[in-house]
C-alpha cells in the first residue's frame, strides 16, 4: 500500500517536469507550393477584381456610359460604395502575391524549387509586368499610392515592405509615392522586364494569359509601355517619348493574335464575371447606356425641347447615320426587338418604370467562357494613328482589328470602313472609345486625357430618349449626386480605412490633390 | 514540490495524539444535504478537542472515551448538539434559517464558506433560473448576477452573450469559460460573422444551449481573481455550474417530474405604414398605376418589380391586379387597392414549447445516483420551424472504502432543429423583406399560397405583369418552407474521478473530463428561388479532454488552519471541419445532396489541434476564522505559441478580514472586507505563428491548381497575453439577516494582447499577428438583498444587481488610433476599437450641431453631415441593473424580475432602408399643417412635405474636420417627404446617425406566479408539488426608437455587437409549469 502511495506521489513529481509541449504545425496548409499555382490564382483574381460588377459594371462602365444601371442609379450619379473604394485592398494583396513569386525566384533557398514552374528570370519578369499593369490601374484610379518596385531602394517606395523583411524593417504604414515617381518607375520596370524575358528558357507555368509564351509577354510589356507612356505624355513629354520610341523599337502587338485576353471556364464557379452576375447571382442590374446606344445607332444625343438638337455640351455623333456593325454583338435587342439604351436613373422606382432597355450582348453576359481584354491590337493602332498625326491607315486598321476581335463579318467591316469619316482627333478617339467597350478603365483614362468622346451625357444636362415600340419620348435629366462635379469623375476616393490605418501618409497624399480626396481632383497626367 | 510534501508529512506526524481515546467520525451537511466544508465539530465541554469538516463535509477525530456530546456549528446555521452513539458515527444536518449567506462553489468545484473568500463570488440557485422556463442557462442569468452583462436574442435556440466585468480582449473572444461539474464545456457559436454583423446568416446559437437548465443545482460566477486558478481561458471569468446529484446521507429514493407548456408571440416590431401601397406612382398612369392591356382588357397594375412602398394611396374604389390576381387558368382577378387585413405580424406563428423532465435519485449512506431525462419539443415562431431535444444524464458517486471514492457523470444531448431564422441583409432573411424592402399592401394570408400546382414559386415581386419569376424577393413562405436550414447536434460530456485519502487530510484526486460533439448543418436554396439554387452541408466535430490530478491537504492547529492544493492538468482539444457547397446550382429539385450539384461541389476541410499542460498550486491560511489569506500560482505550456515562448506563469492572491468577529453586535451578522489581485496569462488560437499558403476553395483553374499568400501576416515571436485584475469589496449582513450587501470595486487590464492587428492594406496584408494593446475595465458591482417584510405567512424580498463598467482602450500599437472590428453592410457605420474610447465604438457620419445642440440643415432643407466618420457612441452599456422582487404568501409566491440597461447604442440598417423604401409609419405621416408629407411641396397652405427640425447656418470647417456654426436661423423649408425618407441613406451624403439609436431598455424580464400544493392532500405519496404560471419578456419600456428593441441586434456571442442588418422581432413567452416530487 505504501508503495502505491509513493508511486502516485512520484508520478506527480515526474509529470511536473514533463509539462512542456511542442508547437503544433498547421496540418491544413502547405509551407511550400509551386509558384505556378500562386501565379494562376493571382492573375485570375486580378482580372476578377478589375472586371466585376462593381469595379467595372457599376464603376467604369457606368461612368463611361457604356452601361447604366437598370435598378439603382447611385453609382451612375457618382455615389460610389465604400466597397468600390476598398477594391484597392484586393489589388495590393494581388501585388503581394506577385511579389511572393519574385521572392521565391530570387531567394537562395527557394529559387531552385521555384524553377519547376519556369525559369527564374522569366517568372520574375512576368510578375514585374503584372505588377506594372496593376500599379498603373491603381495610380490611374486613385492617384498617388504607396508603391513597390522590384530591386529598387527608393526610400519613397514603401508598399509591400513587410513579408521577407526583418521585423524591425517592416513598414506597416507606407508612404504614398507621387504619380510621377510611380510612372517613371513603371516605364522602367516594363523596359527592364521585357529585356529580362528569355524566350530560350521555360516560360511561366500556370499562365492563363499567354500560356507561358515568353515572346508574347515581351510584346505585351512593350505595348503596355506604349499605352502608359501615351497616357502620361502631357505631364512628362520627354519621359513618354523615350519610352514610346523604345517600346516601338523593341516590338509591340501586330495583330489580334497578340492580344492580352483572359478567358474563363464554362463551369459556374470559374465563369466570367458578367456571366456570374446574370446567371449565378441572378441579377440583371445593367443595360446598355443611352448615350452609347445612340452613338452605335448613328444617332445624336438630343435635347428635351426639340428632340432633334444635340444636348448642350455634347457634340453631334461623328458617325451619324452609320449603324455600327458591332451593335448586335455589344447589345441585345429588347423584348420588342428594338435597341433602346437605359437612361441614368434618378431612383430605383424611376429605373423600374422603364422596361424597354437593351441588355449587353449574349457573348458578354451569356457565355461563361467570355474573355476579358487587358490590351489589344486595336488600341495600339489607334495610338499609332494619334502618334502619326491622326493617321488614316492606323485608324482604319484599328477599326478593323476591333471589329475582327468581336467577330464582325468581313464584308460588313469593309462596308463600314469605306463609309467612315476620315481620321481626325475626334473620329479616332471616338472610334477608340467604341473599341474600348468592356475595357472601362482604359476608356476612362482616355476620356480624362483627351476629353473624348464628346457624345456622353454631360453632368446636369437634360436629354431625351425615344421608345420606338410606343413611339414616345421620355425627357430625362442627369443630376450627379456630387454637386461639385463639372465633368466626369477624375478619380476614385481612397479607401476610408486608410484614414485610421495610415492616416498621416494619406493626409500628406491628399494635400497634394487640388481639391482633396474627392472625385473631382485631377490626376497628375490629366492635363487637358 | 518535494519540499512541500516533506513539510506536509512533518506536520502530520507532529499532530498525532497519544491518550485513551475513541474514534468518532461522521458527515455534516446542510438541510438540503449539501456537504458543509469547514464546519466546526468540538467536544462539548472541551472546545480544544475539535476539528473541521473536509471537502466532503466529513470529519474524523479521536475523543476522550468519556466524551458524550459533540457541538457542531457553522456560520449562518443553527449550531447543534449531537450524542455520540456506540458506533462512533455521527450524521448531522444543520438547519439554516436564512439562505442569504451560504457555502459557494469556487474554483475547481471546491465548496467554500462564503465568509472565507477574498473575492466576490455570486451564486444563483437552479430554482431561480428555471422559474420562468428558461431554455438556456446563460440568458437565465440576465439580471441575477452583479458584474455580469448579458445580451440574448429571443430567436428559437438563439445566441446569448455574457460579459463578466466588461470586455477584456480587443479581437479575441470575451466569453467566460463554462465549467459543468468540473467539465470545461465548449461554448462556440457557429453563426458566423454574417449573422451578428448584419450581412446575413443563420443564428445557430451558442453551444452552451446544450445544457439542460432543469438539471442545474446552482451557478457560481467567478469574476476576476476568483477565476485565476482555471488558467488561460478564465481571463474572462468562469461560469461554474453544478448539476443535481442527489444527496449522500439522505437515504432514500426520490422522483421528480416537471412538465412545462410555453407559448411565444411577437413582442416588439417596427411600426409600418398602412396608407400607401408598393411601387412608385407612375406619372401619366391611371390613379398612379400603369395600365396594361391583356387579352383585350385593360388593367391597372402595381409595380410588382419595385420592392419599395412609394406607390399610390389606398383607395377601395380602385381595383388593381394584385400579385396573386394571375390565376393558373390564365384569368385575371382584380381587387381593391387597400391595406392588408393580415399584415406582417401575422407571418409569425404562435410558438409552442413542450417539455417533460424526469429525475430519479437513489441515495444511501455511501453512494448517490441520479438518472435524468428531458424531452423538449418546440414549434418556433418562424413558420415551419421546430426543434426537438433529448437530454440524458447519469451520475453516480460511490465511496468504495473509507478512503476511496469514485464518481462519474455522463450526459448525452441530441438536438434537431429545422427552420432557424436567417437574419441580416441576405436573400433568406424575411426581416429584410418586411422591414427594409417590400410592398405594404401585401396580405399575409394570401402570401401563404406560395407555390403553383406545378411547384413554381408565386412571389409578389414578379419581374413584370407578364413574367412571374422573382425579381429580388422570394415569397416569405417560400423562404420558410422551401429554404429552411436544418441542423443537428449530438453532444456527449462527462467525467470520471477517483479520490483517495493518502494520509489523514491528504487527498489525491484524479479526474478525466471529456466534452465531445458533432454538429451537422444543412442549408438550402430551392430551385425556383430568386437566387441560384444551392445546397451546403457542414459537419464539425470537436473534442476536449482534460486529465487532472489534484492533491489537497487541510490542517488545523490552534487558532490557525491551513489548506494546500497542488494540481496538474493536461488539456487536449481537436476540431475537425468538413463542408461541401454545391456549385452552379442544383440539377434536380428537392434533392439536397452534394452530388446533385451542377458543377462539382466545393469542399472545405480544416483540422485544428491544441494541447495545453498546466501545473497549479494554492495555499490558504486562516486565523481564528477572522483573517483569511489565499494565494495561487499556475503555469501553462501551450502548443499554440512558439516553442521558446510557450510557457507562462501567473499568480493570484486574495484575503479577507471578518471584522464582525471582533464585536458582538446583534445587528451585525457579518461584516467583512476583502481584496484580491490576480494575473491570468492567455495563449492564442492554433496556427498564428508560422505562415502557410492558402488553397483556393474553388479548386484548379484551367487545369492548374491555385494557392495564395494569405492576407494575414503571422508572427514567429508571439508570446502570451496577460489579464491583470484587482478588486476590493465589502460584505455586510445586517439586522438579523434582513439586509445583505456585497459591494465590489474592480479593475481589470489586459495587455500584450495577441491580435491580428489591422494594418494598411498597402502593405499587401490586411493584418499582422502581434502582441499589442491594452484595455481596461474599471467598475463597481453591487448586489443588495433586502427582506423589507417578513411575517408569519407573508414575506417580501427584494434584490438588486447593479453593474457599472467603464471600459477604455488604453493603448493600441504605434501611431494607430483605431482598429475596425466590423463594417456595417453598406458602410454606414464601422464598429471600431478606438484609442482612449470605450470598446466597441460605432463610427459614422453624424449630424452637424450648432452650439445649442440644434441639428444644422443645409440650404436644400436637409440634414448636414460631418464630412468624415466620427465616434457616435459605444455599443456597450454604461450600467445594467436587475431588480428581483419575491412575495410569498402562505403557499403562493410571486416573482418579478426587471432588467434595466442604460447606455450604449446600436445601428439599424433596417431603419435606414425601411425609411428609404417608404415602409415605416413616419414615411406616411402628416406635417404641421395637417397635410400628408407625401403630398407635393407647394408654396401654399396645401403644401405636403415637412420641415426638418433644426436650424440653418453657415458651417466652417478647419483642416482637422472641426467646425463652427454661425448665423443660425430656424429652418422653415419644406422638403418632400420621399426625399427626406430616402435621405436616410448615408450614401447620399446625409448622416448615418439618423439610424443610430440608444440601446436603453427596461424589461419585465420574468414574472412567475406559483402555488405550492399542500402535501397533506397527497397523503405522503407526493413529497412536494407546485404549479406556476410564468411570463418572459412581457413588457419593454424606455426604447429610444419605438419598435426597435436593442436585443434585435443580439445575434452572436462575439465582439460584433450593435449592428442590425435585417431584423427579427423580439418575442415574449408565457406558459405553465407543473412540478412533482415523489
Amino acid at each position: 500500500m505504501k508503495n502505491i502511495k509513493l508511486l502516485m506521489v512520484l508520478s506527480m513529481v515526474l509529470l511536473l517536469f514533463g509539462c512542456d509541449v511542442d508547437y503544433k504545425d498547421n496540418p491544413n496548409e502547405p509551407t511550400s507550393v509551386p509558384t505556378s499555382t500562386i501565379f494562376n490564382n493571382t492573375l485570375k483574381n486580378l482580372v476578377d477584381n478589375t472586371r466585376n460588377g462593381f469595379s467595372a459594371g457599376r464603376f467604369t462602365y457606368c461612368t463611361m456610359q457604356y452601361w447604366q444601371q437598370s435598378e439603382y442609379g447611385d453609382e451612375d450619379r457618382y455615389v460610389y460604395r465604400e466597397s468600390m473604394r476598398q477594391n484597392q485592398n484586393n489589388l495590393y494583396n494581388r501585388l503581394a502575391n506577385f511579389k511572393e513569386i519574385i521572392d521565391l525566384n530570387t531567394g537562395e533557398d527557394t529559387k531552385a524549387l521555384a524553377a519547376a514552374s519556369g525559369s527564374n528570370a522569366n517568372q520574375i519578369a512576368v510578375c514585374r509586368i503584372m505588377m506594372a499593369y496593376t500599379f498603373d490601374y491603381m495610380a490611374s484610379t486613385w492617384g498617388d499610392i504607396p508603391y513597390y518596385s522590384y530591386g529598387s531602394d527608393n526610400p519613397d517606395f514603401q508598399a509591400l515592405h513587410v513579408s521577407g523583411y526583418p521585423v524591425e524593417e517592416q513598414i506597416l504604414s507606407p508612404k504614398y509615392a507621387t504619380q510621377e515617381q510611380i510612372y517613371t518607375d513603371i516605364l522602367k520596370e516594363l523596359s527592364e522586364s521585357a529585356k529580362q524575358l528569355d524566350p530560350n528558357s521555360p516560360g511561366m507555368a500556370g499562365d492563363n494569359l499567354y500560356g507561358g509564351d515568353v515572346q508574347k509577354w515581351k510584346l505585351f510589356a512593350n505595348s503596355l509601355r506604349l499605352r502608359i507612356a501615351n497616357k502620361i505624355k502631357g505631364a512628362n513629354p520627354s519621359l513618354a517619348q523615350a519610352a514610346m520610341n523604345e517600346a516601338l523599337a523593341s516590338g509591340v502587338f501586330t495583330s489580334n493574335a497578340d492580344n492580352a485576353m483572359f478567358g474563363y471556364e464554362s463551369e459556374d464557379k470559374n465563369a466570367s464575371m458578367m456571366y456570374r452576375a446574370w446567371h449565378v447571382n441572378n441579377r440583371s442590374d445593367f443595360a446598355i447606356g443611352h448615350s452609347f446606344m445612340t452613338l452605335l445607332k448613328g444617332e445624336n444625343l438630343v435635347d428635351t425641347a426639340t428632340h432633334v438638337n444635340v444636348v448642350a455640351g455634347a457634340n453631334p455623333n461623328p458617325f451619324k447615320g452609320m449603324v455600327d456593325p458591332r451593335l448586335p454583338i455589344y447589345a441585345k435587342p429588347n423584348s420588342k426587338g428594338n435597341y433602346v439604351g437605359m437612361f441614368i436613373a434618378e431612383s430605383s422606382s424611376d429605373a423600374a418604370t422603364f422596361t424597354y432597355e437593351s441588355l449587353p450582348g449574349a457573348a458578354i453576359i451569356d457565355d461563361p467562357t467570355y474573355s476579358e481584354t487587358l490590351l489589344e491590337y486595336a488600341e495600339i493602332c489607334f495610338i499609332l494613328s494619334e502618334l502619326n498625326n491622326w493617321d488614316q491607315g492606323w485608324y482604319e486598321k484599328g477599326i478593323r482589328a476591333s471589329m475582327e476581335k468581336w467577330g464582325v463579318a468581313s464584308d460588313a467591316i469593309d462596308a463600314y470602313i469605306a463609309a467612315v469619316p476620315a481620321a481626325s482627333e475626334e473620329n479616332v478617339l471616338t472610334q477608340k472609345y467604341i473599341a474600348l467597350y468592356m475595357q472601362g478603365q482604359a476608356s476612362w483614362a482616355e476620356y480624362r486625357r483627351t476629353g473624348y468622346p464628346k457624345t456622353l451625357i454631360p453632368p446636369f444636362k437634360d436629354y431625351a430618349l425615344y421608345i420606338p415600340s410606343e413611339d414616345r419620348w421620355l425627357n430625362k435629366a442627369f443630376n450627379p449626386l456630387v454637386k461639385e462635379v463639372t465633368d466626369l469623375p477624375y478619380r476614385m476616393r481612397y479607401p476610408a480605412q486608410e484614414q485610421t490605418l495610415n492616416g498621416d501618409n494619406r493626409k500628406e497624399a491628399v494635400s497634394r490633390l487640388e481639391n482633396g480626396d474627392v472625385i473631382y481632383s485631377k490626376l497628375w497626367w490629366d492635363v487637358n | 514540490m518535494k519540499k512541500l510534501l516533506l513539510l506536509l508529512f512533518t506536520v502530520i506526524l507532529a499532530s498525532s495524539g497519544m491518550m485513551a481515546q475513541k474514534m468518532v467520525h461522521g458527515t455534516v451537511t446542510d438541510d438540503s444535504g449539501e456537504a458543509l466544508i469547514g464546519a466546526s465539530v468540538v467536544v462539548k465541554g472541551n472546545p480544544s478537542n475539535g476539528t473541521i469538516t473536509d471537502l466532503d463535509g466529513k470529519f474524523k477525530m479521536k475523543v476522550a472515551n468519556d466524551a458524550k456530546t459533540l457541538v457542531v456549528s457553522f456560520i449562518g446555521y443553527t449550531p447543534m448538539e449531537v450524542e455520540i452513539g456506540p458506533s462512533g458515527e455521527v450524521m448531522v444536518s444543520l438547519a439554516s434559517g436564512v439562505q442569504l449567506e451560504n457555502v459557494v462553489v469556487t474554483a475547481l468545484g471546491l465548496p467554500k464558506e462564503k465568509k472565507a473568500l477574498g473575492y466576490a463570488v455570486q451564486e444563483v440557485g437552479g430554482e431561480a433560473l428555471t422559474k420562468a422556463n428558461q431554455t438556456d442557462a446563460i440568458s437565465a442569468l440576465s439580471g441575477r448576477v452583479s458584474g455580469v452583462q448579458i445580451s440574448s436574442s429571443t430567436n428559437m435556440g438563439g445566441s446569448s452573450r455574457i460579459l463578466i466585468r466588461g470586455a477584456n480582449s480587443i479581437t479575441q473572444g470575451n466569453q467566460p469559460l463554462f465549467i459543468v461539474d468540473g467539465i470545461p464545456m465548449d461554448n462556440s457559436n457557429f453563426s458566423g460573422s454574417g449573422a451578428s454583423s448584419g450581412y446575413g446568416g443563420v443564428d445557430f446559437g451558442n453551444l452552451m444551449n446544450d445544457l439542460n437548465p432543469d438539471e442545474i443545482e446552482s451557478v457560481s460566477v467567478l469574476k476576476g481573481p476568483a477565476a485565476a486558478l482555471y488558467g488561460s481561458r478564465a481571463a474572462n471569468g468562469v461560469v461554474l455550474i453544478t448539476t443535481k446529484k442527489g444527496n449522500k446521507g439522505s437515504k432514500g429514493f426520490s422522483v421528480d417530474f416537471t412538465s412545462k407548456v410555453g407559448f411565444e408571440s411577437v413582442a416588439t416590431l417596427p411600426k409600418l405604414q398602412r396608407k400607401y401601397g408598393g411601387g412608385a406612382i407612375v406619372s401619366g398612369g391611371v390613379n398612379g398605376f400603369k395600365q396594361v392591356e391583356y387579352n383585350g382588357q385593360k388593367y391597372l397594375a402595381p409595380q410588382y418589380q419595385v420592392d419599395e412602398s412609394w406607390g399610390p394611396k389606398y383607395d377601395a374604389n380602385v381595383k388593381v391586379v394584385h400579385w396573386d390576381g394571375f390565376k393558373e387558368d390564365g384569368s385575371i382577378e382584380t381587387r381593391p387597392w387597400v391595406a392588408p387585413v393580415h399584415d406582417v405580424e401575422d407571418f409569425w406563428d404562435r410558438g409552442l414549447t413542450l417539455s417533460n423532465a424526469i429525475g430519479i435519485s437513489k441515495t444511501g449512506a455511501d453512494y448517490t445516483t441520479r438518472f435524468a431525462y428531458k424531452n423538449t419539443k418546440v414549434a418556433g415562431t418562424m413558420p415551419n420551424s421546430s426543434m426537438g431535444k433529448n437530454d440524458f444524464k447519469l451520475a453516480a458517486d460511490v465511496n468504495l472504502s473509507e478512503r476511496l471514492n469514485i464518481s462519474s457523470n455522463l450526459n448525452f444531448v441530441k438536438t434537431n432543429t429545422i427552420g432557424r431564422p436567417t437574419l441580416g441583409y441576405t436573400d433568406n432573411s424575411v426581416g429584410q423583406k418586411f422591414f427594409q424592402w417590400g410592398q405594404r399592401q401585401l396580405d399575409f394570408e394570401r402570401l401563404k399560397a406560395y407555390k403553383t400546382s406545378t411547384g413554381q414559386q408565386r412571389t409578389w415581386n414578379r419581374q413584370s405583369f407578364f413574367d412571374p419569376t422573382p425579381k429580388y424577393s422570394d415569397n416569405p413562405y417560400w423562404t420558410a418552407y422551401e429554404n429552411a436550414p436544418e441542423d443537428s447536434r449530438n453532444r456527449l460530456f462527462g467525467s470520471l474521478s477517483a479520490s483517495y485519502e493518502l494520509l489523514k487530510n491528504l487527498k489525491l484526486k484524479g479526474s478525466v473530463y471529456g466534452d465531445y460533439y458533432n454538429y451537422l448543418i444543412r442549408q438550402k436554396t430551392a430551385i425556383g428561388s430568386q437566387s441560384q439554387s444551392a445546397f451546403s452541408e457542414a459537419t464539425r466535430e470537436n473534442s476536449e479532454f482534460n486529465y487532472e490530478s489534484v492533491l489537497t491537504y487541510t490542517k488545523e492547529f490552534n487558532d490557525f488552519s491551513f489548506t494546500g492544493l497542488a494540481g496538474l492538468n493536461k488539456r487536449v482539444t481537436r476540431y475537425d471541419f468538413l463542408s461541401g457547397n454545391s456549385s452552379g446550382g442544383l440539377i434536380v429539385p428537392g434533392v439536397y445532396n452534394l452530388k446533385n450539384s451542377v458543377s462539382s461541389a466545393i469542399i472545405n476541410d480544416y483540422t485544428s489541434e491544441k494541447e495545453v499542460n498546466s501545473t497549479f498550486f494554492t495555499v490558504g491560511f486562516d486565523y481564528k476564522r477572522m483573517l483569511y489569506l489565499e494565494g495561487s500560482y499556475r503555469t501553462d505550456w501551450s502548443s499554440t505559441l512558439p516553442d521558446d515562448n510557450n510557457k507562462y506563469s501567473y499568480p493570484s492572491i486574495s484575503g479577507s478580514f471578518v471584522f464582525s468577529e471582533l464585536f458582538n453586535l446583534p445587528w451585525l451578522n457579518l461584516g467583512k472586507i476583502r481584496a484580491g489581485w490576480a494575473e491570468v496569462g492567455s495563449d492564442t488560437r492554433p496556427y498564428n505563428v508560422f505562415a502557410t499558403y492558402g488553397y483556393n476553395s474553388s479548386g484548379a483553374f484551367m487545369g492548374t491548381p491555385r494557392t495564395f499568400v494569405k492576407g494575414s501576416l503571422l508572427n514567429e515571436d508571439l508570446k502570451s497575453e496577460t489579464t491583470r485584475s484587482r478588486e476590493v469589496g465589502l460584505d455586510l449582513i445586517l439586522f438579523n439577516r434582513r439586509v445583505d450587501i456585497a459591494f465590489t470595486y474592480f479593475s481589470n487590464t489586459t495587455f500584450d494582447q495577441i491580435m491580428p492587428l489591422q494594418i494598411s492594406n498597402t502593405t499587401g496584408y490586411s493584418s499582422k499577428y502581434i502582441n499589442a494593446g491594452e484595455m481596461s475595465n474599471k467598475g463597481v458591482e453591487l448586489s443588495l438583498n433586502l427582506v423589507p417584510v417578513s411575517l408569519k405567512d407573508f414575506e417580501w424580498s427584494l434584490g438588486f444587481n447593479y453593474t457599472k463598467v467603464n471600459n477604455k482602450l488604453e493603448k493600441l500599437y504605434g501611431d494607430l488610433k483605431s482598429l475596425d472590428i466590423q463594417r456595417a453592410p453598406f458602410g454606414g457605420v464601422f464598429l471600431r476599437a478606438s484609442l482612449g474610447d470605450t470598446y466597441g465604438m460605432l463610427w459614422g457620419t453624424d449630424f452637424i450641431y450648432d452650439k445649442n445642440g440644434n441639428k444644422v440643415i443645409d440650404s436644400d432643407g436637409f440634414y448636414m453631415a460631418t464630412p468624415s466618420l466620427v465616434p457616435l457612441g459605444s455599443v456597450l452599456p454604461d450600467y445594467t441593473l436587475g431588480i428581483t422582487n419575491s412575495f410569498n404568501y402562505k403557499n403562493f409566491d410571486l416573482n418579478v424580475l426587471f432588467d434595466i440597461r442604460k447606455g450604449g447604442i446600436f445601428y439599424s440598417l433596417s431603419h435606414m432602408w425601411g425609411m428609404y423604401s417608404g415602409m415605416y409609419e413616419e414615411t406616411a405621416g402628416v406635417n404641421d399643417k395637417g397635410n400628408e408629407i407625401r403630398d407635393p411641396v407647394t408654396d401654399g397652405d396645401d403644401t405636403g412635405g415637412l420641415i426638418l427640425e433644426g436650424v440653418t447656418g453657415t458651417v466652417t470647417f478647419d483642416d482637422d474636420g472641426n467646425y463652427t456654426v454661425t448665423e443660425t436661423k430656424p429652418n422653415e423649408k419644406y422638403v418632400s417627404g420621399k426625399d427626406w425618407a430616402q435621405g436616410h441613406y448615408h450614401g447620399f451624403g446625409y448622416p448615418s446617425a439618423q439610424s443610430v439609436f440608444k440601446a436603453d431598455y427596461i424589461k419585465l424580464r420574468e414574472l412567475t406566479f406559483g402555488y405550492t400544493l399542500p402535501t397533506k392532500m397527497f397523503k405522503g405519496f407526493v413529497k412536494s408539488a407546485r404549479v406556476a404560471l410564468y411570463g418572459k419578456n412581457l413588457l419593454t419600456f424606455g426604447l429610444d426608437k419605438e419598435g426597435f428593441d436593442p436585443e434585435m441586434t443580439s445575434n452572436g456571442s462575439g465582439n460584433i455587437q450593435g449592428i442590425e442588418g435585417g431584423l427579427q422581432p423580439t418575442f415574449k413567452s408565457y406558459g405553465i409549469i407543473l412540478n412533482f416530487n415523489f
